[in-house]
């Protein structure tokens, strides 16, 4: 194997070990949203990681390569939309109301946790 | 062999599906969407990975198709969760 090979497949697997690690993480909390900040950890850090040995490597042709590689670049532009629009559904649903609670206001002012 | 790797990480990625798919199965609807969502990302890095390791250039255009697809009835979920009473 040539070093790009090596670099292509030392990416590859940094990018599956990431994303496994978010699956396991989903899996493992009970929280709506621990499970919504690591399913959009699995978004950002293992497409671009994938999306970079792709490009190394190389899918088979030109525009595949670039297909594959704007496949990844939805993920990591526009599911943080998705998961964002996630949140506040479930913010609805755990807390009937969006707008900041009483105690989310009291830490801010006090500066509180800084 | 690189390219045979790429179909090793296909198939691991394909096993991460499991732990979203157990919880789309046994937790509330809004844990279901979020698993959904990761599922249907583990979906483009899969056929991003066949693509590579197949050197198939018909993989490339449904992995980006599933990815906005993906996104797409993300939001509508959300849209709808929102609204429940």
């Amino acid at each position: 194997m040539t070093a790009s090979q090596v670099i292509a497949q030392v990416l590859l697997w940094a990018g599956v070990a990431a994303v496994i690690a978010c699956c396991v993480g989903v899996s493992w909390f009970d929280n709506v949203f621990d499970r919504l900040h690591y399913a959009a950890a699995a978004t950002t850090a293992g497409p671009v990681l994938i999306a970079a040995a792709a490009i190394m490597t190389g899918a088979g042709s030109a525009s595949g390569t670039v297909e594959a590689a704007a496949a990844c670049a939805v993920l990591l532009f526009i599911n943080p939309l998705v998961t964002h629009a996630l949140a506040r559904a479930a913010r609805q649903l755990v807390y009937q109301d969006v707008s900041p609670r009483p105690e989310d206001l009291a830490s801010r002012d006090t500066g509180a946790g800084r | 062999m690189s390219r045979s790797l790429f179909l090793v990480a296909a198939l691991v990625l394909l096993a991460g599906c499991l732990p979203a798919a157990a919880v789309a199965l046994r937790a509330r609807p809004i844990d279901g969407v979020v698993a959904v969502q990761l599922a249907g990302a583990l979906t483009t890095l899969v056929l991003v990975c066949l693509a590579v390791g197949l050197r198939q250039s018909s993989f490339p255009p449904v992995a980006l198709i599933v990815a906005v697809c993906a996104a797409v009835g993300g939001l509508v979920w959300a849209r709808f969760l929102d609204r429940e009473p």
